[in-house]
C-alpha cells in the first residue's frame, strides 16, 4: 500500500521536475539580445557574437536545445562556467554539501524553536503566554536576516574581541570546528523559519484540540498536559512535517545571505557570484540542482507523511 | 473648523452608502476584535500608520527625503531631529516616512498582483478539478520548489534589476504559494449544496466562480495576502543587501539599513536602528494582523481552546 | 629627436653609473625569518595573466612571479611614487629611441614544480612571454604594449625590445604589476593555458601551495629565490571574505594582519575610530587614493557641448560637502591627473584659471546657465553603478541634489556593474555618467581619457590641440620635459571642464605593528611590497 503510494507520488514528482527544468532552461532564453553582446564585450566570454550565442545555446531551435540540454544533464553534465571554465558539477559537488549542512542545522533549530512555541501558543490561545510566545517567534522572523547576522559578527568583535572565524574549515581538517562554524548562521537562519513552523503547529493543534476525541479525553478528567501531549500533539504534528519541505526552500534562500556574512563557500554565494558575473550556465546549474533537491525532499516528506498518517491516501 | 472638502465628501459618501446601523456594527466589531485579538489590533495599527505615512509623506515629514541640511551631519537623535541625521546631513525621520512609500508600493503592488494571479489559479483549479487541476498543480509545485531569493536573483540577473522586475518576480512566487491555500478553500466551498443549486439553475462557470465562490474564499485571500506582505517587505530588504533593491534616490528601508546603516553602524548606530525598527515593526504588524484575521475568519479556529 | 645615450640612461630615475638595477632590500635591524602573513585575499577568475585584466589575478601573481622591472617598495618609499628598479633584469640600455636591451640576472630559478622543476630562467622565456602576450586571443591588456614591434633573445641573458615608435611610457608599462610578469613556456605547454593553480609557476619570492576558490589561497617561501635570504616570511595566506562588516570584525579580532579593504591594505575612513579603539597598536599609514571619481558629460552633444553649461555644472557641485559626507578624515583635490600620483599631478594651487571651477558657486552657475539659454534649467540622465560602495551612492545622490538646486533635473539610472562597465564606462550613455576611474599608477591612463577614439574617453572629448599635446608628451623621453608637458596638459583640461572631478579620499593603511620593513602603496603589487618584510614578534 505504502509502496504503491510512494510510486504514485514519484510519478507526480516527475512532471514537477520537468516543468521546473523548463523554467530553469528558459532563464537563458530570457536574456535580452543586447545583453548577449554585453557578455561578450564585458567579460570576454567569447571572441564573437556567434560563439557567444553558441555557448549559451541560442543558436538552434528551442526544443532541440532543450532535448540536448536534458540529455547532457542526464549524463551528469551541467555545462561549464563561462567565468572560470570549470565544470559546474564539480564546483557544486563541494559547495552543495556546505549549503545543505547549513540548511540542516537551520532546520534543527527551526523545529526546536518552532514546535514548543506553537504548542504553548495553541494550548493557551489568546492568553498572555500565547501573545508572548508568538510575538517572540514572529519578531525573530521580522528582523532582516542580514542585519541579525551583521550584529552577531560585529558586536562580539567590539565587546569581547571575538568574532566568528572568517576562514572556512573543512570536515577533514577539523571536524569539530567544521560543525561549529555552522551553529551561529544555522541558528539565525532557523529563527526565521521557526515562525512558520510555530504558526502551523499552533493552527493544527487548535484544530485537533477541538475534535471530539480530545473533548472526550477531556471529559474523562484526564490531566490537561497529558491530553495535549499524548493525544493531540502527535496528530497535530503530522501536517507540520509537510511544511518542512517548503521550509527547506526558504532556508536555502537564506543561505545566499548567511554564506556571505559568515564566509561559507556554499551554493548561495556561488550563485550570487555567478549572477554578478552573468555566468548563466552556473545560474542554471545551481537552480536545477536546488530544485531537484527540493522536489526530492518533498517526495520523501510526503511518503513519510503517508506513513505517519494512514488516513492520507490519494 | 474648516476641513478639507474631500474628507467631508468621502465621509458623506461612506455613511450614505452604509446601511443604517452598519457603521455602528462595524465599530463594535472592531472593538471586539481589539479586545479579543490585541496583537492583531496592534498589527492593524502599525499597518494603518504605514499606509498613512506613505500617503501623506509630504505633510508628515519635516524635510524632503533628499534635503541636505546645513551643519547637521551625523547628529544623534534628539529634539531637533527625532531620529538623527545621516552622513549626508539628511533627516532620518523624513527618510523613514518617505521610505514607507517604497514599502507600500512594492508590498501592495506585489501582493495585489499575486492575489489576482493566485485567486485565478486557485479558484479555477479547485472548481474545475480533474486534469486541469493536476496540470496546474504540477506547475505550482515546480514554482514552489524554487527558493524565492534564488529564483528572484536569477530572474533579475536576466531581466535586469529595477522596481518593476522585482515586483513581477516577487508576485509570481507569492502567487504560487498562495494559490495552494485558495485552492483548498475553494475545494471546501464547492462541496456546498448551493453551488450545485446554482449550477442546476443554469449559471455559467464564470458566474458561479465570481458570484458564489469568490465571496466565500475572499477572507482566505485577504489573510494570505496580509501575511505575504510582511514577507515581501523582508524580501525587498534582503535584495537591497545583495545590491538588487530599489535604487536611489527614493529611500527604501532595506537600502537604508543594508547600505548606509551597515556602513556607519559603528559611528552612527541610529542610521541603522531606525530603518531596522521600521522594517521589523511593519513585518511584525502584517504577520500579527494576518494571524488574527485568520483566527477570526477561519471558522475551524474560531473560539478558545477551553 | 636627438638625445644622446647618456641622457636616455638618466630616464626613469635610474642612476647614470651603468644603470645598475639593485633591488632595495631592507637594511633595518637584523631581520628574522619565519612566520605567516594573513591578509584579505581575492579569488581570481583564473591565474592566466594574459587572458584577463582582473586585478584579482594580478594580486595573486604578485607573490609568485617576477617581471623585468618592478616598483621600488619599502617603508622609505613615498606612497604614490613608482620608481622602477630591476627585478629579473639587472641592467638595461637604450640603443636609440625605439630600442631597449635588457641584461637578465643570472641564476634566477623557476619554482621547483613540474614541469619546469626549478630550471634557470633565460632570455628565451622572456621572449616567449612577450610573444604570447602579443599574440594570444583575448588579452585585454594588450594595449599596454601597443608600441612594441618585436622581442629578440640575443643570447641566454640578453633580450632586445624594438618599438614601432618612441614611447615614453614604455618602461612604466613594463614595470606595472603583473600583466607582464614572465611565465614559463613548459607550463603553458603542459596545461594548455595558465588558468589552473597548478600552472602558477613563476620566479617570484613565494610559490602557490594551495588555492580554494572563495576560501583561501596559500603561498609558501620559494627556497631558491634569486635574492639570497629573501623572503623572510615563510607563509602567506589570503583569505577571501565577501562581507565588509565581517572583514572589519576579522581585522579587529586579529584574524588578519592588515586592513581588509581594497586596494592595498586599508580600512574605510569611517571605521578608523573603532579600529583605533579596539586594535590600538595598529600602525596606520596615510596617503591619498588614486581612485578618482568623476562625472563624464556628452561634450559632443547639447547641452554639454557648451562650455558655459559644463562650467555651471562644476560650479553647482559642492565638492567639500560631498567629501565631508563620504570621507570625513580627509581628501585631496584632484587635478586631471589624480593628486595621489605625486610625480605627475600638477599641484592644485598651480592649476591656474581652471581651479576656480572646483569651488561651489551656485549663483554663478545659474547665471552661466541663463547665458547659455537654459534659464529654466534642463533635464538629463546620469548612469552609474554602485560598485557596492555606499560612499559612491551617497556622492551620486548629493551631486544630483546639487544639480537640482541650480535647476538641472537629473534622472539616475543605476546599472549592474557589468552592464555599466560595458556601456557608460566606455562612453555609451546619453547625458551624464559618474564613477571611479581605473586606479592606474601612471598618468598616461588618465590622459588617454581625452583622446578621440579611446574607449575610456567617456566625455567624448575631441580637442585637436589637446590631442596633439598628449601624443607629443608620449614621444618626449626626457622626463623633466615630459612632466612640464603633462602639467600644461592638465591646466588646459581644467579650463575646458571636460569632466567634473571629485576629491579623492585619504587612504588609511592599517598594519600589525610587528610587521617590519613594509611600506604600503597603491597598486596590485602585494607580493613585491611584502618581499623584504619580516615579523618582529
Amino acid at each position: 500500500m505504502l509502496r504503491k503510494y510512494a510510486l504514485k507520488r514519484l510519478l507526480v514528482a516527475v512532471p514537477s521536475l520537468l516543468i521546473a527544468s523548463v523554467i530553469v532552461f528558459s532563464l537563458a532564453r530570457l536574456i535580452p539580445g543586447d545583453v548577449v553582446t554585453l557578455m561578450m564585450e564585458e567579460n570576454q566570454y567569447a571572441q564573437d557574437l556567434d560563439e557567444m550565442r553558441a555557448k549559451l545555446g541560442l543558436d538552434r531551435p528551442i526544443y532541440a536545445q532543450y532535448v540536448e540540454w536534458m540529455g547532457r544533464i542526464a549524463r551528469g553534465d551541467l555545462g561549464q562556467s563561462l567565468y572560470t571554465g570549470k565544470p559546474v558539477l564539480r564546483e557544486l559537488a563541494w559547495r552543495l554539501p556546505v549549503s545543505l549542512e547549513l540548511g540542516a542545522v537551520a532546520l534543527v533549530f527551526a523545529v526546536l524553536i518552532g514546535i514548543p512555541i506553537g504548542v504553548v501558543a495553541a494550548v493557551r490561545q489568546d492568553t498572555l503566554r500565547d501573545y508572548v510566545a508568538r510575538s517572540g517567534a514572529i519578531l525573530g522572523l521580522s528582523v532582516p536576516g542580514f542585519w541579525l547576522g551583521t550584529l552577531v559578527v560585529v558586536l562580539p568583535a567590539i565587546y569581547f574581541g571575538w568574532s566568528p572565524p572568517i576562514e572556512f574549515t573543512r570536515l577533514d581538517d577539523d571536524p569539530w570546528r567544521h560543525v561549529a562554524q555552522f551553529l551561529l548562521p544555522g541558528f539565525l537562519l532557523g529563527v526565521a523559519s521557526a515562525a512558520s513552523i510555530m504558526r502551523l503547529t499552533r493552527t493544527q493543534l487548535l484544530e485537533v484540540l477541538r475534535q471530539d476525541y480530545v473533548r472526550t479525553a477531556w471529559s474523562k478528567g484526564l490531566a490537561e498536559p497529558r491530553v495535549v501531549l499524548k493525544h493531540s500533539l502527535k496528530n497535530a504534528l503530522i501536517p507540520v512535517v509537510t511544511v518542512l519541505g517548503i521550509q527547506i526552500a526558504q532556508i536555502l534562500s537564506g543561505t545566499v545571505i548567511f554564506e556571505s556574512i559568515f564566509g561559507l563557500p556554499g551554493m548561495g554565494r556561488f550563485l550570487f557570484d555567478a549572477i554578478t558575473e552573468r555566468d548563466y550556465p552556473v545560474i542554471q546549474g545551481i537552480n536545477l540542482v536546488i530544485v531537484g533537491t527540493i522536489v526530492m525532499v518533498n517526495l520523501v516528506v510526503d511518503v513519510a507523511y503517508a506513513w505517519l498518517d494512514p488516513r492520507i491516501r490519494y | 473648523m474648516a476641513r478639507p472638502i474631500e474628507v467631508e465628501q468621502v465621509e458623506r459618501w461612506a455613511v450614505g452608502r452604509a446601511r443604517p446601523g452598519a457603521l455602528r456594527r462595524a465599530v463594535a466589531g472592531a472593538g471586539r476584535f481589539c479586545r479579543r485579538k490585541p496583537l492583531g489590533a496592534f498589527g492593524g495599527l502599525v499597518v494603518l500608520a504605514l499606509v498613512l505615512a506613505a500617503a501623506f509623506a509630504e505633510r508628515i515629514a519635516p524635510y524632503e527625503f533628499d534635503a541636505q541640511i546645513p551643519d547637521a551631519r551625523l547628529v544623534p537623535p534628539g529634539a531637533e531631529f527625532w531620529f538623527g541625521t545621516d552622513n549626508v546631513s539628511r533627516d532620518i525621520f523624513s527618510r523613514i516616512v518617505f521610505g514607507a512609500r517604497v514599502s507600500v508600493t512594492v508590498g501592495f503592488s506585489t501582493v495585489l498582483l499575486a492575489a489576482l494571479l493566485a485567486a485565478t489559479v486557485g479558484i479555477t483549479s479547485g472548481y474545475f478539478r480533474g486534469r486541469y487541476d493536476i496540470v496546474v498543480q504540477r506547475i505550482v509545485d515546480a514554482w514552489q520548489s524554487f527558493p524565492y531569493l534564488i529564483i528572484i536573483l536569477s530572474l533579475l540577473a536576466v531581466l535586469g534589476p529595477g522596481m518593476l522586475n522585482t515586483i513581477l518576480a516577487l508576485s509570481i512566487l507569492t502567487a504560487a504559494a498562495n494559490s495552494r491555500v485558495i485552492r483548498s478553500a475553494t475545494l471546501s466551498v464547492v462541496e456546498n449544496p448551493y453551488i450545485e443549486a446554482a449550477r442546476a439553475m443554469g449559471s455559467g462557470h464564470v458566474r458561479i466562480m465570481a458570484r458564489h465562490i469568490l465571496p466565500n474564499v475572499a477572507p482566505t485571500i485577504v489573510v494570505v495576502a496580509t501575511i505575504s506582505l510582511g514577507g515581501v517587505i523582508l524580501a525587498e530588504s534582503a535584495l537591497s543587501f545583495l545590491g538588487y533593491g530599489v535604487p536611489p534616490p527614493h529611500p527604501s528601508w532595506g537600502g537604508m539599513l543594508s547600505g548606509s546603516g551597515r556602513t556607519y553602524m559603528y559611528k552612527a548606530p541610529w542610521m541603522a536602528i531606525w530603518p531596522g525598527v521600521a522594517i521589523s515593526l511593519v513585518v511584525f504588524g502584517f504577520n500579527m494582523l494576518g494571524d488574527a484575521l485568520r483566527d477570526v475568519l477561519d471558522p475551524r479556529l474560531r473560539g478558545g481552546a477551553r | 629627436m636627438d638625445l644622446s645615450r647618456r641622457d636616455l640612461l638618466a630616464l626613469g630615475g635610474l642612476t647614470l653609473s651603468g644603470a645598475a638595477l639593485a633591488p632595495s632590500v631592507g637594511r633595518a635591524a637584523t631581520p628574522k625569518r619565519g612566520g605567516a602573513f594573513r591578509f584579505r585575499g581575492y579569488t581570481p577568475p583564473h591565474f592566466d595573466p594574459h587572458l584577463t585584466a582582473s586585478y584579482t589575478t594580478m594580486i595573486n601573481l604578485s607573490f609568485t612571479h617576477g617581471r623585468l622591472l618592478k616598483h621600488k617598495a619599502g617603508p622609505t618609499v613615498k606612497p604614490g611614487t613608482f620608481e622602477y628598479e630591476g627585478d629579473l633584469a639587472e641592467f638595461f640600455s637604450h640603443q636609440d629611441d625605439t630600442t631597449y636591451v635588457f641584461r637578465l640576472r643570472k641564476g634566477v630559478r623557476w619554482h621547483p614544480k613540474p614541469p619546469v622543476n626549478g630550471r634557470e630562467m633565460t632570455a628565451e622565456d622572456v621572449r616567449y612571454t612577450f610573444d604570447r602576450f602579443m599574440t594570444i586571443k583575448g588579452n585585454a591588456n594588450r594595449h599596454m604594449m601597443k608600441s612594441l614591434a618585436k622581442v629578440d633573445a640575443i643570447d641566454k641573458y640578453t633580450v632586445k625590445f624594438t618599438l614601432s615608435e618612441p614611447d615614453a611610457w614604455f618602461l612604466d608599462s613594463l614595470s606595472n604589476p603583473m600583466a607582464l610578469c614572465i611565465v614559463a613556456p613548459e607550463a603553458v605547454e603542459k596545461f594548455g593555458d595558465l588558468k589552473k593553480p597548478e600552472a602558477v609557476i613563476g620566479t617570484g619570492p613565494w610559490m602557490l601551495e594551495g588555492h580554494q576558490s572563495k576560501v583561501r589561497t596559500v603561498w609558501v617561501r620559494h627556497p631558491d629565490y634569486f635574492v639570497k635570504g629573501l623572503p623572510y616570511i615563510d607563509r602567506v595566506e589570503g583569505i577571501d571574505f565577501p562581507d565588509p562588516a565581517a572583514r572589519l570584525a576579522a581585522f579587529i579580532t586579529g584574524q588578519i594582519d592588515a586592513g581588509p579593504e581594497f586596494p592595498g591594505m586599508m580600512i574605510r575612513q569611517h571605521d578608523f575610530d573603532v579600529v583605533k579603539a579596539k586594535r590600538p597598536q595598529t600602525r596606520f599609514v596615510r596617503f591619498p587614493s588614486n581612485v578618482m571619481t568623476h562625472i563624464g558629460m556628452r561634450t559632443d552633444k547639447p547641452p554639454f557641448n557648451d562650455i558655459r553649461v559644463r562650467k555651471a555644472m562644476s560650479l553647482a557641485l559642492d565638492r567639500k560637502a560631498i567629501s565631508a559626507a563620504t570621507a570625513p578624515l580627509g581628501v585631496v583635490k584632484n587635478p586631471p591627473v589624480p593628486a595621489a600620483l605625486t610625480a605627475w599631478a600638477i599641484p592644485f594651487d598651480q592649476l591656474g584659471e581652471g581651479a576656480k571651477y572646483h569651488e561651489p558657486n551656485p549663483k554663478e552657475a545659474r547665471r552661466l546657465l541663463k547665458e547659455a539659454g537654459h534659464g529654466n534649467g534642463f533635464a538629463t540622465t546620469l548612469d552609474y553603478a554602485t560598485y557596492g560602495s555606499q560612499e559612491l551612492i551617497d556622492a551620486v545622490q548629493m551631486a544630483v541634489k546639487f544639480f537640482k538646486d541650480v535647476g538641472i533635473e537629473v534622472t539616475v539610472n543605476e546599472k549592474p556593474y557589468a552592464a555599466y562597465f560595458a556601456t557608460a564606462y566606455q562612453g555609451k550613455y546619453e547625458g551624464l555618467m559618474m564613477g571611479p576611474q581605473f586606479p592606474a599608477l601612471d598618468p598616461y591612463n588618465f590622459l588617454a581619457q581625452y583622446l578621440p577614439g579611446e574607449p575610456k574617453n567617456q566625455s567624448h572629448v575631441n580637442d585637436p590641440a589637446l590631442t596633439d599635446m598628449i601624443l607629443n608628451s608620449g614621444r618626449t623621453l626626457d622626463e623633466k620635459k615630459r612632466r612640464q608637458q603633462v602639467w600644461e596638459i592638465q591646466k588646459h583640461i581644467a579650463k575646458q571642464v571636460y569632466y567634473l572631478r571629485l576629491d579623492s579620499g585619504i587612504y588609511y593603511a592599517a598594519l600589525d605593528p610587528a610587521l617590519q620593513e613594509f611600506g604600503p602603496n597603491l597598486g596590485y603589487d602585494y607580493g613585491g611590497r611584502l618581499m623584504a618584510a619580516w615579523w618582529d614578534k
